[in-house]
């Protein structure tokens, strides 16, 4: 059974389709990196499966079970620090209050309960030992968010995304506005975590080279796409389905003149970045390489034209 | 060859020539405290100019009798200090200053303490419940727009000259920019960061009370310090109608008799404890919220 899987997800906004007919299973232990031009609809992707949205029609499932609402079995980190951490909290707060969250009650919070108490101690015990594996300083624990830099902002969110141990970690350009050298971190901490497909990971990035080494299978979206009947359709679809070797460091020199990153990378350009250059892309071009993809090719017949 | 940034530095007097959004025209603190200064200096010296005109024309008019009472100098308001501060109320027996001072702090406090947090609260609400906000905005609103100081007079026929009309008084001069601006900052918390929050676990009273209230709180505070002007205009107002203690009560009294060596220093006694106020509500945001308006 997949971990994840979109069963013909479409999302209509007023006056505009973002998605159409997205149907994309992931099994658990996969590290998928989306990558499309920008308002392709990576982010409603992202926001569907978090369950921030709606699909307009279709569904989106975690373990078999349709998300409706914000999902518990995902954890999130978005790009800016201010939507992951409360900045009237210190580090520790921060992490220990999601793990306080899913294991006592809100009575039990309330009263102030012995339980409460245990779980609260126990909350910042795995809070502390939490930030140390995401590499931050033990003096950074009684900071507040804005008193540290970037990165550490970052591994403080994936810490905190990972303290209620989500089935899916759901992450929204964490790398996006940060140093090189903090990225590379980043990035670095995000395979640590994933460490081989230890848990699934849905990585959403506007830079196609850090999806192609980062993911162990990359999707490309695009809207750029005709049908084979010379009609065009409304709404971003999968393009492009492909394992790559995944889960490398994307600064390992061993990978960088590997001819089947530089081909992946071709790949996607062309086909969701930039599809066939001027000419839109016809739904027969459409790349699957991934050997458990299922067709993601819409019956034309039943996608209404626009 | 490399030149050092003092010695690029130009002087003040030179770099003021064009000050215009410079940010190396930010004056030091010895100059932002002089430069405070000399507005004070200019209404003292005014005043005073203004002050022995006006005695001269009383003398000339009435001949060679000073009954000028308006603007008293400033030997004069002393003596106005040292009556307000030594003369016994007639009931209680204390400084009729302490006995109006008390008066007014404790509805000033009566008014904020039942007042804040149901704006607060109503604030909150509205600004993480849209279907709150959608209801009560607009009346909000368009309340918000009725000056407070003509409802005083309702509030005294309504409520009579007991305490109630004069707490009520305050309570509509700051509720309803106090509940709005609650309003417009627990509105503009992420949707993405409350959400975030739903992932863990949280329910909504505690997204509510350990999310969006500590976040909004430095907000919420200085909405309060802005909105003390107005509250206290609105006690003084209430005071001048129908009162038996109360620097509004008091001021009210002394204009029958045209006592403005009394009046001033009751004046500034008011300015004084609104700044302290103001201050200290600017200390305790820097003080409690030091994350706040930090990126």
């Amino acid at each position: 059974m997949s971990n994840i899987l979109f069963h013909e997800v479409g999302m209509r906004f007023p006056g505009r389709t973002i998605l159409n007919r997205v149907h994309l299973p992931v099994s658990a232990g996969e590290l998928v990196t989306a990558v499309g031009p920008s308002g392709c609809g990576k982010s409603t992707l992202l926001n569907l499966l978090f369950g921030a949205l709606s699909p307009s029609f279709g569904s989106v499932a975690i373990d078999g079970e349709e998300v409706s609402g914000v999902s518990t079995k995902a954890g999130i980190v978005y790009q800016d620090y201010r939507l992951n951490l409360m900045p009237h909290a210190t580090v520790l707060d921060n992490v220990a209050l999601g793990y306080e969250g899913l294991h006592s009650n809100l009575s039990e919070r309330l009263l102030l309960l012995p339980s409460y108490w245990r779980v609260r101690r126990e909350a910042r015990e795995r809070a502390r030992a939490l930030l140390a594996d995401v590499g931050l300083p033990t003096d950074a624990e009684k900071k507040f968010p804005h008193e540290l830099s970037g990165g550490m902002q970052q591994r403080v969110a994936i810490a905190l995304a990972l303290i209620t141990e989500p089935k899916v970690l759901v992450m929204d350009e964490p790398c996006s506005g940060l140093d090189e050298t903090t990225r590379r971190g980043i990035q670095d901490l995000v395979l640590e975590k994933w460490d081989g497909g230890k848990m699934t990971i849905f990585f959403v990035s506007h830079d196609l080279r850090e999806a192609v080494f980062l993911g162990s299978r990359v999707i490309g979206l695009s809207q750029h796409w005709t049908y084979d009947d010379g009609a065009s359709g409304n709404g971003a679809l999968v393009v492009v389905d492909i394992e790559t070797p995944g889960g490398r460091q994307m600064h390992d020199q061993r990978y960088k003149l590997d001819a089947a990153f530089l081909d992946s990378v071709e790949l996607i350009r062309r086909t969701a970045i930039e599809p066939n250059g001027q000419k839109p892309l016809k739904l027969s071009e459409r790349v699957t390489t991934h050997s458990d993809a299922v067709s993601v090719e819409p019956r034309a017949k039943e996608v209404s034209h626009e | 060859m490399q030149t050092s940034a003092s010695s690029t530095q130009r002087p003040w007097w030179k770099r003021i020539r064009n000050p215009f959004l410079r940010t190396d025209c930010v004056p030091t603190r010895t100059i932002a405290a002089i430069l405070a200064i000399i507005p004070f200096l200019v209404l003292c010296g005014t005043y005073i100019h203004k002050a022995k005109q006006r005695h001269a024309a009383s003398i000339v008019e009435n001949d060679g009798i000073d009954k000028e009472k308006i603007m008293p100098y400033p030997k004069q308001i002393l003596a106005g200090v040292k009556t307000i501060a030594l003369k016994e109320d007639m009931r209680l027996k204390q400084p009729i200053l302490k006995v109006d001072t008390i008066a007014s702090g404790k509805r000033l406090l009566w008014a904020y303490a039942y007042g804040v947090g149901i704006a607060v609260l109503l604030g909150l609400h509205m600004g993480a419940f849209p279907y709150c906000g959608a209801m009560f905005g607009p009346v909000i609103r368009v309340l918000g727009f009725v000056p407070p100081i003509l409802i005083s007079p309702v509030l005294v026929i309504a409520f009579g000259i007991d305490e109630l009309p004069k707490i009520m008084a305050v309570i509509i001069g700051f509720f309803f920019s106090v509940t709005l601006a609650t309003y417009n900052a627990a509105s503009e918390v992420p949707m993405k960061l409350i959400q975030g929050k739903q992932s863990l676990g949280l329910s909504q009273f505690e997204i509510l009370y350990r999310v969006i209230l500590p976040g909004i709180a430095p907000k919420v505070v200085t909405a309060i310090r802005e909105s003390l002007q107005m509250g206290v205009a609105c006690l003084m107002a209430a005071e001048f109608l129908a009162a038996s203690a109360g620097i509004g009560y008091r001021v009210y009294l002394l204009k029958r008799n045209m006592l403005m060596d009394q009046i001033i220093p009751y004046v500034l006694w008011v300015a004084l404890l609104c700044f302290i106020i103001d201050r200290l509500l600017g200390v305790w945001i820097s003080w409690r919220y030091p994350w706040f308006n930090k990126k």
